[in-house]
C-alpha cells in the first residue's frame, strides 16, 4: 500500500519529491538480536531543492521496523523453565545532504549523494503482548548520527505539458553510523551497504 | 591399638594405685598352682607342703598416669608429650618432652613430674604448675625409673625383664644406672652391680641403695660427687641367688635382703659395708617393715611363723610369732597407719587369711569364699578389700555360687562386717583413698568404676564411656580417677561424696594444639 | 510496512519476527541491600540496581560480568564475583569479543565490594580469590569473612586455586586480609566481641585473631589450631559450630560422627562429648545456657549444660531433623517422614508435641507461632479429610506455648492451592503474619497467624520467591523474562512493582573491556 510521489528528474536542477524502498545491510551484533536477518528494511520519503545547476539539497526520512520473540531458559530450575517476551524495534533515519549528477542525455543521469544521517530508534519490550497495560512493558529510545554516501542512476519521463516528470532511480552506497544507545536496552550500529530504489516527481 | 598399648605402658607415681597385671609383667608369677610342685626341683624343705612360687605383692605400679592432689599427668608416648589434667576444672595443658616418654611419675611434694624418655635416652623434668620442661640425657636404653621420697633424685636403669618402648640402639649395659639430680637437672651416671633390678631409698632421701642379685651399691646422695659403694652379697655376682626382696630401715642404716631359696636373711650394714646372715624361719617368703618403722617382719611360710627383727639392732635375737593355724600363708601386708596387718597367700589356692593385731599379736583367722589374688588394706587397716582368684580351692563344691567366678570381698578387719561379691570380670586395678573411706577397682573389659564404701561395705557402680585401663586416687583427697580406652585419650574423676563423675575425652588432642 | 500506520494506533502492537534463544535475562536470586535490590543479568553480563521508586541503573563493574552475588548481613552492599574476557591480541581492530581469535581469548576474575551502586574504591578487592561463594559477617557488620563453601558446583581453576584461605574484608574500607586456615573451610563464626573468628576446616579448627590491640597474638594470625584427629589419614569434617558460655567454648559437631568437640577457647584445650547417635542438628538455648541435640535416627533429645558439659537425655516419640530456638523453648521437628513438632524445655526436660499433618518443608519461628509449609505425604494411608490433606501441599500454624502441665494449643493446618515457593514472617502491633507465595499463583497470601485468615495481595506475575529487605519490606520476584520485583509493605499491604530491568543490555555487542589497562 504505497503512496507514490513522483520524483522529478532535475536535469537542470529540478525540485524532487520521491518515495523509495531502502535496504541496509548490517552485521551489528546488537541489531542482530532485534531483527530476524540483521538487515534494516525501510521505506522513505525524500525531497530535493536545486541550489545550482548540478547541485541539489536533499533531505529525507526513512522508517524501518523489526520484531523478535525472545526465549530464555532458567538454568537454576530442575527442568528449565521458558520465559519469553517480544521486542519491536523502530528505526527512523533523517537525512540531509547534497546530491550532484551529470546527465547522460535529457532523460537519464548518474548522480552521487552525501548526506548526514540522524537515526532515532525506539525499542519496545513486552512480556505479555495480550495485555496492553502490563508492567512488563519497556520502551527505550536513542539517537545516533552518521553519514551515508551513495551513487545512483535515475531516469525521468516527462508527463506531458504539466512540467512534471516521473522519475525512477536506483542507488547503492554505504551508511556509516555511530553506535546508538537505545536507552539501556540496546546498542546498535547499523553500518553497512545500503541500497534504494524509488520513484518520484521532478518539477 | 598401638597407641592404647603404648598408653598402657605408662608408669604411675604417687598416690595409692595398684595394677594386678604388674606382677605378671614383672616376671613374678601370678599363676596359682593347681596342686603339685611348681618348682622344677623336688620339695626342698621337709615341711611336706607343696612347693609353690614366690608370693605376689603388688608393690610397684607401672604403666599408669601419675597423680598429685590437683593434677593427673599422662604421658603420650606416640606424641612425645605429657598432658596435665586439672582435677578441679578438667583443664588440659600439654608440654613437649623427650622422645617416647614411657613413664611419668610425680615427686612427693607434687612440684615436679618426671618422664623417662626411652626414645632418646633422656629424663624430662616438668614443673607441675607451669609445665615448663627441661630434659637431661642419661645412659642408653634405660627402661625403668624410680624417684626418691624427697623428690631430689631419680634413678633409671635397664630391666631386661621389662619391655622397652623405644630403643636408641646404643650400648645396652647390664651394670649402668643413671642418677638424675632433679633441681636443677643433672645427670650422674655410674656403674653398679650386675643387672640392677631396682633402688631403695632411705626415708630421708639421703641414701640410695641400688639392688642387684649379687650386690648392693650404696650411694650417698648428700655427697657432692655421687659414687657407689659396692657391698657384695655373693661371691659370684653372675651366679648369685635372686634377691627377691630388699628392705631398707627408715634411717638408712641397714638393708635386709631376702634371697630366693636361701634360708637366712642377709643383714647389710650400709655404713660398714658388712653382710651378716642371720637365721630366719624356714622358707621365708615375704618381709615388710612395720609402719612405725621399728621392726622388720619376715613371714616364714613353711615354719608357719613370723620372725620379727628390731630395726635398730637387727642382729639381736628376733621374736617369733606362730601362725594361728597350720595354714601356709606366705605374705603379709601392713596398713599404712594403725596396728593391723593381714597374713595371706597368693601362691597357693588357700581361701583364708589372718588379721594380725600387731599390738597384741592376736590373729583373727578368716575363711574366705575363694583364694586370694590380692589384698588392699584401708590406710587405718580397719577394712580390707580382698580380690579373689577365679580358681577355687581344691575342695570347693562346684555348686557354690562363687565357684569359677571372679569375686571380691570387702571385710571389716576389726569387726564382723563383710560383703562378698561375685563380679563380672577380672579386677585389673584398685586403689583406696587416704581418708580411709573408699576403695575403688576396675575390671577387664567392663566399662564401670566400682566404688566400695568402707563405711557401709556397699559398692557403687559408675558407668564409664569406655573400658577402664588404670584406676587411682588423688593423694589427700577423696577422689578417684580412672583412665579409659579411647583413641584420643579419656580420663574420669569421681567424687564419691558428691557422687559426681566428670570425664574429659580427647585430651591427647591437646598435645597437637598449635599455638 | 504496516507499522507506519500502526504507530499511531497501538504502539504495543509489536511487529512479528523471528525467535531468539538466549541465556537467562536475569537471575531471580537477587540481593536486597539497604540502597536497593541488586540483580544479576546473565545474558547482558550486567549488574543492575533496582530501587523501589521504580528506577534502575547499571552498576559499573568496568566491563566485568557478575558471576556470583554474595549478600551482606547488614544489607550494606554486597560482594560481586565478576569475570571479563581478555584478548591476547593488541590489534586495535579487535574491539568485540567476537573479533578475538579463539585461541587468544581468556578470562580473568575479580571480587568487588559494591555499595551504593558502585564498587568501593572503584576497584576490585585485592587478593580475594574469585572462587569464594560464601560469607560470614561479624556481629557489628563491619567485617566479612569470605571463603569457598564447596557444594559440588563447578569451580573455574585458573592456574591454581587455594582452598585453604579465608579472606577477611573490612566493609568500611575494603581492606583485605587473607589467612590460611586449613583445607576446605566449612563454617566460620565470629565470637561475640568480634575479636576472633573460629574457622572449621577439615580435621581442624582454627582461631584467628582479628584484634590489632591483642598482645597475645598478632592480628590476622591463626592464634590456635585445634586438631580434630591425630591421624592425618583420617578426615574429620566438621559441619556445625556454636559458641556457648559467652564465647568461651565452641561446640563442634562432625559429619557422620557421634563426637561433639568441646573447644575451650580460653584455656585452649579440647574435650570430646560422645553422643549415642550422630546428631542431625544442634542449637543453643541461650535462656537456659544449654545446647540441645536432636537425632534423625533416634527419638531422643540430648541437652548439654555449659559448665561441666554433662549430658542429659530425654526420650520423645519421634526423631527430629532440626531444632530451633523460640521465645518459650526449643522447637524440634522433622522434615523427613515424621510429623511431630515438639516444644522442649531444656532446663526441665519437659516437652509437649503438636502434629504436622504432612512432612515439613520449611519452618519459621515468630514470636508466638511457628509456621511450616508442608509437602504432600507419600505415605498416606488415611481416608477422607486426612487423605485429602495428604495429597496436597499444606501450611501449618503452630502456636508456641511454654511447656507446662497443660496441653499445648492445637496446631492449625491449611491446604494450599499449589506448591509454596516463598515464606516469610512479619508482625505489627495487631498481630503476626506469614507471607506465603504459591507456584503459579500471582497473589501474595498474608496469613494472620492468630486466626488463620488470609488477605490476598495481588501481584503482577506469578512469584518465584520472597525475601526480606533491610528496610522492612519484602521483595517478591516475579516470573517474567523482563525482570520483575514487587516491593511489599507488610503494614499497609501496599505493593510497588518494578519491571523491565532485565532488558538492560538486551541487545548490545559484547565488547572487550579494559583494553586500555592492557595497553
Amino acid at each position: 500500500m504505497l503512496s507514490l510521489i513522483l520524483i522529478g528528474a532535475a536535469l537542470a536542477g529540478d525540485r524532487e519529491l520521491d518515495v523509495h524502498l531502502s535496504v541496509q545491510g548490517s552485521d551489528d551484533p546488537g541489531w542482530n538480536y532485534l531483527s530476524e536477518d540483521g538487515h534494516l528494511t525501510s521505506i522513505g520519503l525524500r525531497g530535493g531543492y536545486p541550489l545550482h545547476k548540478h547541485l541539489v539539497l536533499v533531505g529525507g526520512w526513512e522508517h524501518g521496523a523489526a520484531g523478535m520473540e525472545f526465549n530464555s531458559y532458567d538454568d537454576s530450575g530442575d527442568d528449565g523453565s521458558e520465559t519469553s517476551f517480544q521486542t519491536g524495534s523502530y528505526i527512523n533515519q533523517f537525512q540531509l545532504g547534497l546530491k550532484s549528477g551529470f546527465g547522460v542525455n535529457n532523460w537519464a543521469k548518474f548522480y552521487g549523494t552525501v548526506q548526514g544521517d540522524m537515526l532515532y530508534g525506539i525499542v519496545r519490550v513486552d512480556d505479555d503482548p495480550d495485555d496492553d497495560e502490563n508492567p512488563g512493558q519497556v520502551e527505550a529510545t536513542g539517537v545516533g548520527f552518521g553519514v551515508l554516501a551513495a551513487a545512483g542512476f535515475e531516469t525521468a519521463v516527462p508527463l506531458g505539458k504539466s512540467g512534471l516528470s516521473l522519475a525512477f532511480y536506483g542507488e547503492l552506497g554505504y551508511t556509516w553510523l555511530a553506535p546508538t544507545h537505545i536507552g539501556e536496552v540496546a546498542t546498535i550500529q547499523i553500518d553497512g551497504v545500503s541500497g534504494r530504489v524509488g520513484t518520484g516527481l521532478r518539477f | 591399638m598401638i597407641r592404647s598399648t603404648l598408653i598402657a605402658l605408662l608408669v604411675s607415681g604417687c598416690g595409692e594405685t595398684s595394677d594386678m597385671y604388674a606382677s605378671e609383667e614383672a616376671g613374678t608369677s601370678a599363676d596359682l598352682a593347681e596342686g603339685g610342685d611348681a618348682d622344677a626341683d623336688a620339695d626342698a624343705d621337709a615341711d611336706g607342703d607343696t612347693d609353690t612360687d614366690s608370693e605376689n605383692e603388688d608393690d610397684y605400679m607401672k604403666l599408669a598416669p601419675a597423680a598429685t592432689d590437683a593434677y593427673v599427668f599422662v604421658a603420650n608416648p606416640g606424641r612425645d608429650t605429657v598432658t596435665r589434667i586439672a582435677v578441679s576444672d578438667l583443664a588440659v595443658l600439654t608440654t613437649d618432652v623427650g622422645h617416647i616418654p614411657s613413664t611419668v611419675q610425680t615427686t612427693s611434694d607434687y612440684s615436679l613430674a618426671i618422664t623417662l624418655d626411652e626414645g632418646d635416652d633422656s629424663v624430662t623434668v616438668i614443673a607441675a604448675e607451669t609445665m615448663e620442661a627441661q630434659s637431661v640425657e642419661i645412659r642408653d636404653n634405660m627402661n625403668s625409673l624410680s624417684l626418691s621420697p624427697t623428690g631430689d633424685f631419680a634413678m633409671t636403669w635397664y630391666d631386661p625383664d621389662k619391655e622397652s618402648l623405644g630403643s636408641s640402639n646404643g650400648v645396652v649395659s647390664f651394670n649402668e644406672v643413671s642418677f638424675v639430680r632433679l633441681d636443677p637437672p643433672e645427670h650422674v651416671p655410674m656403674a653398679v652391680g650386675y643387672n640392677p633390678k631396682g633402688v631403695r631409698w632411705s626415708d630421708d632421701g639421703k641414701l640410695a641403695v641400688v639392688v642387684s642379685d649379687g650386690s648392693l651399691s650404696v650411694v650417698d646422695l648428700t655427697a657432692a660427687a655421687l659414687s657407689p659403694t659396692r657391698i657384695m652379697l655373693a661371691e659370684d655376682e653372675l651366679d648369685a641367688p635372686v634377691a627377691e626382696e630388699v628392705v631398707l630401715t627408715p634411717d638408712g642404716l641397714y638393708a635386709f635382703v631376702r634371697q630366693r631359696g636361701v634360708e637366712t636373711l642377709q643383714i647389710v650394714d650400709l655404713a660398714e659395708g658388712t653382710v651378716t646372715p642371720v637365721d630366719v624361719g624356714e622358707d621365708p617368703t615375704d618381709m615388710d617393715v612395720t609402719p612405725d618403722g621399728q621392726r622388720l617382719a619376715v613371714v616364714a611360710r613353711s615354719a608357719r611363723q613370723i620372725w620379727s627383727y628390731d630395726v635398730d639392732d637387727p642382729l639381736a635375737t628376733p621374736s617369733l610369732l606362730d601362725f594361728p593355724s597350720d595354714t601356709a600363708w606366705g605374705a603379709v601386708s601392713f596398713a599404712d597407719g594403725g596396728d593391723t596387718a593381714v597374713l595371706y597367700t597368693t601362691s597357693a589356692l588357700i581361701p583364708s587369711l589372718a588379721v594380725w593385731d600387731t599390738t597384741t599379736d592376736f590373729f583373727d583367722e578368716r575363711s574366705l569364699i575363694k583364694p586370694v589374688k590380692a589384698v588392699a588394706l584401708s590406710p587405718v587397716g580397719d577394712v580390707a578389700m580382698v580380690f579373689h582368684t577365679k580358681q577355687d580351692a581344691d575342695d570347693t563344691d562346684p555348686s557354690e555360687q562363687f565357684y569359677n567366678e571372679w569375686a571380691v570381698t570387702l571385710m571389716e578387719t576389726d569387726g564382723l562386717g563383710e560383703n562378698r561379691m561375685v563380679v563380672e570380670a577380672e579386677p585389673t586395678g584398685y586403689s583406696v583413698t587416704d581418708d580411709d573411706r573408699w576403695g575403688f577397682y576396675v575390671m577387664d573389659g567392663v566399662s564401670t568404676l566400682e566404688a566400695l564404701s568402707f563405711e557401709s561395705l556397699l559398692p557403687e557402680h559408675l558407668k564409664l564411656a569406655s573400658d577402664p585401663v588404670f584406676v587411682g586416687t588423688l593423694p589427700g583427697r577423696t577422689m578417684a580417677w580412672t583412665s579409659q580406652q579411647h583413641e584420643l585419650g579419656r580420663i574420669s574423676f569421681y567424687d564419691p561424696d558428691a557422687d559426681e563423675l566428670n570425664t574429659i575425652t580427647g585430651f591427647e588432642l591437646n598435645s597437637d594444639i598449635e599455638h | 510496512m504496516l507499522s507506519i500506520f500502526l504507530i499511531g494506533c497501538d504502539p504495543w502492537n509489536l511487529p512479528g519476527g523471528g525467535n531468539q534463544f538466549i541465556e537467562s535475562t536475569w537471575d531471580p536470586a537477587v540481593v536486597a541491600a539497604s540502597d536497593g535490590v541488586y540483580v544479576r543479568l546473565p545474558h547482558a553480563g550486567r549488574l543492575v540496581r533496582v530501587k523501589p521508586d521504580g528506577t534502575w541503573s547499571q552498576v559499573d563493574l568496568d566491563g566485568a560480568t557478575p558471576e556470583k552475588l554474595i549478600p551482606t548481613d547488614s544489607g550494606n552492599g554486597l560482594f560481586v564475583v565478576a569475570s571479563w574476557p581478555v584478548c591476547d591480541d593488541d590489534d586495535p581492530l579487535v574491539v568485540n569479543v567476537d573479533d578475538c581469535p579463539g585461541e587468544k581469548l581468556g578470562t580473568e576474575y575479580e571480587v568487588a565490594l559494591v555499595q551504593d551502586g558502585k564498587r568501593v574504591g572503584n576497584a576490585a578487592l585485592d587478593g580475594v580469590a574469585p572462587q569464594v561463594n560464601a560469607a560470614v559477617y561479624s556481629h557489628d557488620g563491619e567485617m566479612a569473612a569470605l571463603y569457598l563453601d564447596y557444594n559440588g558446583e563447578e569451580i573455574v581453576v585458573d592456574g591454581l586455586v587455594n582452598l585453604n584461605e579465608v579472606a577477611f574484608v573490612n566493609l568500611g574500607s575494603g581492606s583485605v586480609n587473607r589467612v590460611a586456615v586449613g583445607f576446605a573451610p566449612e563454617t566460620i563464626l565470629f565470637t561475640g566481641d568480634d575479636k576472633r573468628a573460629v574457622i572449621l576446616s577439615r580435621s581442624q579448627v582454627a582461631v584467628v585473631n582479628l584484634d590489632s590491640a591483642s598482645e597475645d597474638c598478632e592480628a590476622w594470625d591463626v592464634c590456635v589450631t585445634y586438631p580434630l584427629t591425630l591421624d592425618a589419614d583420617q578426615a574429620v569434617v566438621p559441619n556445625n559450630v556454636v559458641l556457648v558460655a559467652d564465647g568461651s567454648y565452641a561446640l563442634v559437631s562432625i559429619t557422620s560422627k557421634k563426637d561433639v568437640y568441646v573447644l575451650d577457647l580460653v584455656n585452649e584445650s579440647i574435650d570430646l562429648l560422645e553422643l549415642d547417635n550422630v546428631p542431625s542438628a544442634m542449637a543453643v538455648d541461650e535462656a537456659n545456657d544449654r545446647t540441645v541435640f536432636v537425632y534423625d535416627s533416634a527419638a531422643r533429645i540430648d541437652v548439654v549444660e555449659h559448665e561441666f558439659f554433662e549430658l542429659s537425655s530425654f526420650s520423645t516419640d519421634e526423631p527430629a531433623t532440626s531444632v530451633v530456638a523460640t521465645s518459650v523453648g526449643m522447637l524440634a521437628y522433622n522434615d523427613q517422614n515424621y510429623h511431630d513438632v515438639v516444644t522442649f524445655d531444656a532446663a526441665t526436660g519437659d516437652w509437649h508435641e503438636q502434629r504436622a499433618e504432612n512432612p515439613v518443608m520449611e519452618l519459621l519461628v515468630a514470636e508466638h507461632y511457628a509456621v511450616a509449609t508442608m509437602r504432600p505425604d507419600n505415605y498416606t494411608s488415611g481416608s477422607g479429610t486426612s487423605a485429602f490433606y495428604d495429597e496436597n501441599y499444606g501450611f501449618g500454624i503452630f502456636p508456641v506455648s511454654p511447656v507446662t502441665g497443660d496441653d499445648p494449643i492445637d496446631a492449625i493446618s491449611l491446604v494450599l492451592e499449589s506448591e509454596p515457593v516463598g515464606l516469610a514472617l512479619s508482625a505489627d502491633d495487631e498481630g503476626e503474619y506469614a507471607l506465603l507465595l504459591l507456584d503459579g499463583v500471582d497473589t501474595l497470601l498474608k496469613v494472620n497467624l492468630g486466626n488463620a485468615s488470609a488477605d490476598e495481595i495481588s501481584l503482577e506475575a506469578p512469584p518465584i520467591g520472597i525475601q526480606n529487605s533491610p528496610d522492612g519490606r519484602f521483595i517478591v520476584t516475579g516470573d517474567t523474562g523482563v525482570g520483575m520485583l514487587s516491593f511489599v509493605d507488610p503494614v499497609d499491604n501496599g505493593v510497588v512493582t518494578v519491571a523491565g530491568f532485565a532488558t538492560s543490555g538486551l541487545a548490545a555487542p559484547a565488547v572487550l573491556p579494559r583494553r586500555e589497562e592492557k595497553e
